[in-house]
C-alpha cells in the first residue's frame, strides 16, 4: 500500500485534482468529496483487518448517537470509546491491552483525531437535530473521512464542516487570490521539509550527545540545546502542516479552522494555549475543562471555585498529554503542562489582587515584563516538550545507570 | 502572507517558483523529516 502523507504523490494529486472536482455545485459535490475521502482513507489503513475495524470505528458514534439520550447511557458509551481507544494505540502500560492481539497498523485509527469528532458529533447530536443541521451518513463520512484533515487535524466540529460545506456564497477566486492560497501551501512545505528538517537534524544530534556524555553539567548543556531544536521544529513541523492543509482546503473552496496563531510571543501559558494548536485547546476546553470543572462545582470545590478551575485545569492538561502518546513521557509532558497552567492562574490572580485590575493590565504592558514573561514562556514550553516524540526518559535513565 | 499580497505578480510568480526549488531540492536532497504524527 503507498504511503498517505501530505509529502505523498497522493497527496498533492488530490491538492490538485480536489479543486477541480469540488467545483462542482449540485448534488454530486458531497458524493465527489466522499469518493475522495474513501480512497484515501483505504490507503491510509493498509490492511484489511485494519480497514474492518476502522470502519466500525467510524460508524458506531453514527448509529448509537440517536439513542445515546437515556440516562447513563453517554457515560456508558464514552468509556466503551476510551476503551477501544486505548486498545488501538496499545497503552501498554494499562494491565489488560497486553493479553491482546494487536496490529502496529491500528495506531492510524488511533491518532487520526477520529475520536475527536466523534466525541463531538455524539454530544451535539441532539443539539444539531433541534438547530435542523444536515445529518446524513455522507456527511457525517465526509466529516469524519475528510482527506485534508484525515491525518492530524485541524479538528473540525461537525457543524461547522457541514455549514461551510453547502455554503452557498462559494465565489470563484480571483489569479492574484490563487497566488496567495498557493503561497500558503509552498510555505508550509518549505516549513515542513526544509526549517522543520535543520531543526529535527539538531534535536537528534543533541539528544544522543545526552546519553555519550561523561559529565552532569555537559548533559544539562545538551539537553537545553536539544529542548530548544526539539520545540523549533515541533512548531515548524506542525505549523508548516497546518499551512498546507488549510491552504489546500482552501483552494477547494473548504474552510479549516486556523491552528496557530504566533505561539511563541506569548506572555503567558494560557495565552500560549490559545495561540498553539488553538482547535485542540479549544476541542479540550469544551469537552474536558468544563465537564470537569462544573462537576467539581457542583461537588467538592462547591464553595472553593479558584480550587475548582486549578484543579480542573491540571486534570485537562494531564489527560491531553496522555492522549498525545503511549509512554511515561508523555504522562510526565502532561503532568508538566498541568502544573504550568495552575502556576500561569495563581501568578495571574495573585498579581491582579496586589496590582489590582488596572495595575495589572498596565503590568502586563511593560517592555521588560512581557520579554521575561516571553522567555520564561519559550523555556518552559521548550523544556517541557522535549518529552513529545523522544524518550527523555530512558535517556536521563541510562545516565543515571552509568553513574554520570 | 500580509507582504506577499503587496507584491506585484511577476515577484509573486518569482517568490513561489524559488519555494517550490528549495521544497524540490530538500525533498530530492531525502529531507529525512518525519511530519510529527507519523512519529509518535
Amino acid at each position: 500500500m503507498p504511503e498517505f502523507s501530505i509529502g505523498s504523490y497522493i497527496f498533492g494529486g488530490l491538492l490538485i485534482i480536489s479543486p477541480l472536482l469540488l467545483i462542482w455545485k449540485g448534488r454530486q459535490r458531497p458524493v465527489i468529496f466522499f469518493l475522495l475521502n474513501l480512497f484515501t482513507f483505504i490507503i491510509s489503513c493498509k490492511s484489511s483487518i485494519t480497514l474492518a475495524i476502522a470502519v466500525i470505528w467510524v460508524l458506531l458514534p453514527y448509529f448509537l448517537a440517536p439513542f445515546l439520550n437515556k440516562k447513563g447511557a453517554k457515560p456508558l458509551f464514552f468509556t466503551l470509546l476510551g476503551l477501544i481507544y486505548i486498545y488501538l494505540m496499545n497503552y501498554a502500560w494499562v494491565p489488560f491491552i497486553r493479553l491482546l492481539p494487536w496490529n502496529p497498523l491500528f495506531k492510524f485509527i488511533g491518532l487520526s483525531y477520529f475520536l475527536f469528532r466523534e466525541i463531538d458529533f455524539v454530544l451535539q447530536y441532539e443539539g444539531l437535530r433541534e438547530a435542523g443541521v444536515r445529518i446524513s451518513l455522507i456527511d457525517y463520512l465526509n466529516y469524519m473521512l475528510s482527506f485534508y484533515t484525515l491525518l492530524a487535524g485541524p479538528i473540525i466540529r461537525y457543524e461547522a464542516f457541514v455549514e461551510d460545506f453547502y455554503r452557498e456564497d462559494r465565489a470563484y477566486f480571483s489569479g492574484n487570490e490563487l497566488l496567495s492560497k498557493l503561497q500558503r501551501i509552498l510555505w508550509g512545505y518549505l516549513k515542513v521539509y526544509v526549517f522543520s528538517a535543520l531543526f529535527n537534524n539538531g534535536g537528534d544530534y543533541w539528544f544522543e550527545r545526552i546519553s555519550e556524555t561523561d559529565a552532569v553539567w555537559k548533559a544539562v548543556l545538551y539537553f537545553l540545546l536539544f529542548s530548544f531544536f526539539n520545540s523549533a521544529f515541533i512548531y515548524f513541523n506542525f505549523s508548516g502542516y497546518c499551512d498546507v492543509v488549510i491552504g489546500g482546503a482552501d483552494l477547494a473552496g473548504l474552510s479549516v479552522k486556523e491552528n496557530f496563531n504566533k505561539p511563541y510571543l506569548a506572555h503567558s501559558l494560557t495565552e500560549f494555549w490559545n495561540r498553539h494548536h488553538i482547535s485542540l485547546s479549544e476541542w479540550i476546553r469544551d469537552y474536558i475543562y468544563s465537564p470537569v470543572f462544573k462537576a467539581l462545582l457542583s461537588g467538592p470545590c462547591r464553595k472553593k471555585a479558584f480550587l475548582g478551575q486549578c484543579v480542573a485545569l491540571f486534570a485537562t492538561f494531564l489527560i491531553a498529554g496522555i492522549w498525545h502518546g503511549t509512554t511515561v513521557n508523555y504522562v510526565i509532558y502532561g503532568f508538566l503542562q498541568g502544573l504550568g497552567m495552575v502556576f500561569s492562574t495563581v501568578r495571574k490572580k495573585r498579581l491582579i489582587k496586589k496590582f489590582g485590575k488596572k495595575g495589572y493590565r498596565e503590568y502586563e504592558k511593560r517592555k521588560l515584563v512581557g520579554i521575561m514573561e516571553n522567555v520564561a514562556v519559550w523555556t518552559f514550553i521548550s523544556l517541557s516538550f522535549a518529552f513529545v516524540g523522544y524518550d527523555l526518559v530512558g535517556a536521563l535513565g541510562f545516565l543515571v545507570i552509568r553513574g554520570v | 502572507m500580509f507582504f506577499f499580497d503587496k507584491l506585484p505578480v511577476a515577484l509573486k510568480l518569482l517568490l513561489l517558483s524559488l519555494e517550490l526549488a528549495i521544497v524540490l531540492y530538500a525533498v530530492f536532497q531525502g529531507s529525512t523529516t518525519t511530519v510529527l504524527y507519523q512519529g509518535f
